[in-house]
């Protein structure tokens, strides 16, 4: 066996070197894929405020008799209601204890708007030092208590150590005044915001500023104070220990605490991070909605990736297949031998599918040894690849050894023996075909998910092509054929001819490179678009090569500077800002924009952006205001706006949450925005401190820095090379499995009289044919896929925008798919030479 | 003068063990190549009888079914119909099982490309051990050291194919042949790429293993050298035995060679090619019994028109 292996090492080094490559990629790729997976989990983890994915455990006096009555019951609970929580949420939750209750927002006596609310925390006297007084201790009544405050509130409420502050029939004696140790950071800002500075906020409708401090209390005291508190158990989230894989339990577990702990999880107010209240004891946590979040962005670049890796799945397979095909034909001499020589059909599968099991597996094992030093979880499932290719390798080679060997007779006449089509395997070729259509429906409708046969059909779908297309190539190549034989040189023709006779042959380099290419083509589409999309909705969010922002305006001398500044192109001044439209009883809210639409026009000539033109003698408005013959504005000025077209959006102008539009085209007497075309650096440099400068490269580079995103168009890319090279490895196999028969064929024509062109253009011209069919089929198929598979796979979540609304761009892929095809048909040129020379 | 219904009845009925001593028997073979609608009948009714330890060599035109024979009596081929019998096995209701089993001890086999007989990466005494390994599973060395030395070849024991001249390769390949000792041997123009020296020097390996060993040796052959040099030659035609010649040494030391046409049971007789052409035999002959011949005339005129 080892000697067969060694008397063919081209071969099997071949085959070992594809099987090799292939584990590699198909281990690694969604291993790194994983990686970047976990990593933007956690870094959606760690750029969430802290007490959004936290959850915290809250309980309210008012609602429940059975509250803690100090510190230590506080402290007890804290491992309680650990122990309480689901085991697979307590096991990504960090160790910090973090507990404490605080008193509701109790009003300053002789005081308007002025708040204060009494706090215990376990993990804040470590954080603070006591500038003046001491730490509040227990109190003798109930009624009235030891404080201390930081020296901001106090200062901002002209408060001095010793004071006493009453409040709805409470007292409290400020014995201490602190400041933090280390002023901002999470634990000020976020854990215990509003607890060492003066909180403010403004009613809606309230001309006037409410204020709110805190004031620390003796834990114990507190607990057995009478007012009513608000008692949490925060439980951290450890940001690495959600990762791709155990997202969705962690999710079933954040819902089971929710149940657990009281009627489900509740929301945090966005705006304070604080939570919102519920009753008696309840899970607050937005960890739930960013899991779902994360969730669904993870299916996209789950679906998209398993398109992509079945597609290389298949045409790995497909190029191993024809490695082993062609180890089988070489070794079939030795095989033939051994079985004449009374070798049962048993040893000589043995030992031909040994032959490459021994070239597989090891190389298999070694990929996907390699695979691990590509960063990623350790995941025994990746390791699924590699086995089961090098498995449906060595199987291969076991059915094709034993096929061939069957009969044991020593001669097989293949020249005469042309097979006809059986019915077994048409039928089989039909049900893919039914598989694949009904599956592409099914997509259609039901999008990508989750489910393995949805992740099927795409490379079934470019298996069921592949075959399609082998049915209908004898056609075109019979037409060929024909013309062939009308020209009055023999060599096209005979190499038709050949090409006609090869047609048999050509199904596993169809089926292998037509799906390679297909893929090939998907993914750079894919690529592309994304790219293209983002880069969209860079321009859309800035709305120019760079905007320049100044809350305080631009005057006029300002703008001539910045235009005059070398560097800088086009400059247009725009007013933008939201107003309300007097319209109906409350009016409508609106963004406004002033600008020149002509000058704005020009400066963005060039960019993937239209900007509407101007409407003769009125303003563009969103539509809900369209139908308004006038009405009025104070925004950037006191006036009266005649719509006279409908615009939906305009670059650069958040409208979306609802809000109307209004396109001014004019420019504005009040500048508050800079569109402007030229050297961004230079910009910078020439505007005042406190103006906002945002580049369309800056909108880009954040886009495309999300982990995810970055990892998911590299993991693209790496597909489409892959794919691309395996459909030349594919070419070079099919060539080489030829060589010997065509050598002969052609040593005979050279013989009487072939010349040395002739040869390669016949070469040319017999594998051409089978390389021009699954090249353009492949090609077509993946510029198809997009469109056939619909909205199964919605890149949206990557582009900040809706994807597959642009044109698809078959540019590149035509350009990799052509290449492939040059570079094979330069490949089967040369070697038609070698040929000869043999 | 019998009629047909008698000389029917009389086959039938004659010997009920047609060759039952022989120990290689076909007996109205027939081998149909049938391949996409076209059949090519490439043994028609082949009949031939072969004792034990005899040496025998099949000549014939190309493409007459010498190849297809062999092949069907080594068992690597199967018959379309009629009887095939070697060393007392039935060829075509073989499972495949026997017939494994007959591949391996009870046939040895020698093809005409002195590279196809041979694994190019084994050594001699390799490939001789090979068919032991296939069989038993266990590689006698000692027998494999006899057979390569009884051939004449035990000083390329060591020796891979490639280093080995034609003939060489040839003898280790008749020792490969040997190796399970088989009870029959058959060789397809075992020298047919070989010069005529060497030719000399492998058909005199096979000879000795024949003679030796007692192996029934069956080989089909080109070459007048081979053929002059075997006891008895078949001519096969169109997929038929046409013809046998006798070889014996006469009292001064010459050999008579003496050519016959095959009869078969059913009285089938091919007439050689040039006699029928000499006499311009065509479709039909006229046929008359003598006392102690059969007289053979070609149709006249009249009996054409008739
Ligand atoms: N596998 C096959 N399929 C179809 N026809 C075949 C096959 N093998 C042999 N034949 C045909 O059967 C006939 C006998 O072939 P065979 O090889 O037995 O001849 P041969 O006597 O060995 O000729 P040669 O002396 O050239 O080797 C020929 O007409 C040949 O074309
Ligand atoms: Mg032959």
């Amino acid at each position: 066996m080892i000697r067969l292996l060694a008397a063919h090492r081209g071969t099997a080094a071949l085959l070992a070197l594809l099987t090799l490559t292939a584990s590699l990629l198909v281990a690694g790729v969604p291993r790194a894929l994983e990686a970047s997976l976990d990593e933007s989990a956690a870094t959606m983890l760690r750029t969430s405020p802290p007490l959004t994915t936290a959850l915290t455990v809250v309980l309210e006096s008012t609602y429940s008799s059975d509250v803690p009555d100090g510190v230590e019951k506080v402290t007890q609970a804290n491992d309680l209601w650990r122990a309480a929580l689901p085991p697979n949420v307590r096991s990504v939750l960090d160790h910090t204890a973090r507990f404490g209750y605080r008193t509701a927002w109790l009003q300053i006596s002789a005081t308007r708007h002025r708040y204060v609310s009494l706090a215990w925390a376990n993990d804040v006297a470590p954080q603070i030092r006591y500038v003046a007084g001491k730490a509040p201790g227990p109190s003798d009544s109930p009624k009235r208590f030891e404080i201390a405050l930081a020296t901001e509130p106090a200062a901002a409420f002209d408060l001095k150590l010793g004071d006493t502050i009453e409040f709805e029939g409470y007292q409290g004696v400020i014995t201490g005044l602190w400041e933090p140790l280390t002023p901002g950071g999470t634990f000020w800002n976020s854990y215990h915001s509003g607890m060492s500075e003066v909180v403010k906020r403004r009613p809606p409708l309230s001309e006037e500023t409410d204020l709110f401090i805190t004031a620390l209390a003796d834990g114990n005291a507190l607990a057995k104070g009478k007012m009513d508190r608000l008692y949490n158990w925060t439980y951290q989230v450890n940001p690495t220990a959600i990762t791709a894989r155990n997202a969705r339990d962690v999710l079933d577990g954040v819902a089971d605490a929710g149940r657990e702990v009281a009627g489900g999880p509740r929301s945090v107010s966005v705006a304070t991070g604080l939570p919102i209240q519920g009753m008696g004891t309840s899970l607050v946590t937005g960890l739930d909605q960013l899991i779902k979040e994360f969730l669904d962005r993870l299916a996209t670049t789950r679906a998209l990736m398993a398109v992509l890796l079945g597609g290389l799945a298949v045409a790995c397979f497909g190029t191993i297949a024809l490695a082993v095909r062609l180890l089988g034909s070489r070794a079939h001499g030795s095989l033939t031998l051994m079985r004449a020589r009374g070798g049962s059909l048993r040893q000589i599968t043995v030992v031909g599918g040994g032959a490459i099991a021994l070239a597989v597996a090891p190389a298999a094992l070694v990929g996907a040894g390699l695979s691990l030093l590509v960063p990623g979880p350790s995941l025994p499932i990746l390791l699924a690849g590699p086995v089961a290719l090098a498995v449906a390798a060595i199987a291969y080679g076991c059915v094709q050894t034993a096929r061939a060997h069957r009969q044991p007779i020593a001669e097989s006449r293949d020249d005469v023996v042309t097979r006809r089509p059986s019915p077994r395997r048409i039928a089989l070729e039909v049900l893919i075909v039914l598989l694949a259509a009904g599956g592409v429906q099914l997509l259609r409708t039901r999008g990508l998910g989750d489910d393995p046969f949805m992740m099927v059909v795409p490379p079934l779908l470019t298996v069921a092509a592949a075959l399609v297309a082998l049915r209908v190539y004898p056609f075109p190549l019979r037409l060929l054929l024909r013309l062939a034989a009308r020209r009055r040189d023999a060599a096209p023709y005979l190499g038709v001819a050949m090409a006609a006779r090869a047609a048999t042959g050509a199904t596993l380099p169809v089926l292998t490179l037509l799906p390679a290419l297909a893929i090939c083509a998907y993914g750079s589409v894919t690529a592309d678009g994304l790219a293209t999309a983002q880069r969209l909705a860079a321009w859309q969010q800035v709305g120019a090569e760079i905007r320049v922002q100044r809350s305080e305006g631009f005057p006029a001398d300002l703008i001539e500077r910045i235009r005059r500044t070398p560097g800088v192109e086009q400059v247009v001044p725009a007013a933008v800002g939201q107003t309300n439209a007097e319209v109906g009883f409350t009016g409508r809210d609106t963004a406004v924009v002033a600008v020149d639409l002509d000058a704005y026009r020009k400066l963005m000539a060039g960019s993937p952006l239209d900007i509407p033109r101007p409407a003769a003698g009125g303003a563009l408005v969103s539509s809900d205001l369209a139908a308004m013959s006038s009405f009025d504005i104070t925004w950037p000025e006191r006036m009266t706006v005649q719509p006279k077209g409908k615009i939906a959006s305009l670059p650069g102008v958040d409208n979306a949450s609802g809000l109307a539009l209004i396109v001014l085209p004019a420019q504005p007497k009040y500048t508050n925005t800079l569109l402007v075309n030229g050297d961004a650096e230079a910009v910078r440099k020439a505007v005042p401190a406190g103006t906002v400068v945002r580049t369309v490269e800056d909108a880009l580079a954040e886009i495309t820095s999300v982990p995810l995103v970055s990892s998911l168009v590299t993991g693209l890319r790496v597909v489409t090379l892959s794919l691309a090279a395996y459909a030349l490895a594919a070419v070079a196999i099919m060539l080489v499995s030829g060589a010997a028969e065509r050598a002969r064929a052609l040593t005979l024509l050279h013989a009487i009289g072939l010349t040395r062109r002739q040869a390669k253009g016949m070469t040319v011209l017999e594998i051409g044919p089978v390389l021009v069919l699954a090249v353009l089929a492949g090609l077509a198929l993946g510029l198809g896929l997009p469109t056939l598979l619909g909205d199964g796979i919605d890149l949206s979540a990557y582009a900040g925008l809706p994807f597959g609304d642009y044109p698809i761009d078959p540019v590149t892929p035509a350009l990799l798919a052509g290449g492939v095809a040059v570079v094979a048909l330069a490949g089967v040129y040369l070697g038609g030479s070698r040929a000869k020379s043999r | 003068m019998h009629s047909l219904a008698d000389l029917e009845a009389q086959a039938g009925a004659a010997k009920p063990a047609f060759g039952a001593a022989a120990h290689i028997l076909c007996d109205n073979l027939v081998r149909i190549y049938k391949t996409e609608g076209v059949e090519v009948v490439a043994l028609q009714g082949l009949d031939l009888l072969i004792d034990k330890g005899e040496l025998i060599a099949i000549v014939g035109a190309s493409g007459s079914g010498k190849s297809t024979l062999l092949n069907v009596l080594s068992g690597l081929d199967v018959p379309t119909a009629g009887l095939a019998r070697v060393a007392g096995m039935d060829l075509l209701s073989m499972t495949a099982k026997d017939r494994l089993r007959f591949r391996r001890s009870v046939v040895g086999f020698i093809w005409q490309q002195t590279a196809r007989n041979l694994l190019p990466y084994l050594t001699a005494q390799e490939n001789v051990l090979l068919p032991m390994r296939l069989a038993t599973g266990k590689a006698d060395r000692a027998r494999a050291g006899e057979l390569l030395d009884l051939l004449g070849v035990a000083d390329c024991a060591g020796r891979r194919p490639g280093e080995m001249s034609g003939g060489q390769q040839q003898r280790v390949a008749i020792a490969v042949a040997l190796a399970n000792a088989p009870e029959v041997i058959l060789a397809d123009e075992p020298t047919g790429e070989l010069d005529s020296d060497t030719s000399e020097e492998v058909f005199g390996a096979l000879r000795r293993a024949n003679r030796e060993l007692g192996v029934t040796t069956v080989i089909v052959t080109h070459d007048p050298m081979v053929a002059d040099e075997v006891d008895r030659t078949i001519g096969i035609r169109d997929g038929r035995t046409s013809s046998e010649t006798l070889r014996r040494t006469s009292e001064d030391g010459g050999v008579i060679a003496e050519e016959y046409a095959v009869l078969d049971r059913a009285g089938r007789l091919q007439l050689p090619r040039d006699f029928m052409t000499a006499l311009d035999m065509e479709r039909r002959v006229r046929l008359e019994l003598e006392r102690d011949h059969i007289g053979v005339w070609p149709a006249n005129q009249g009996d054409e028109q008739s």
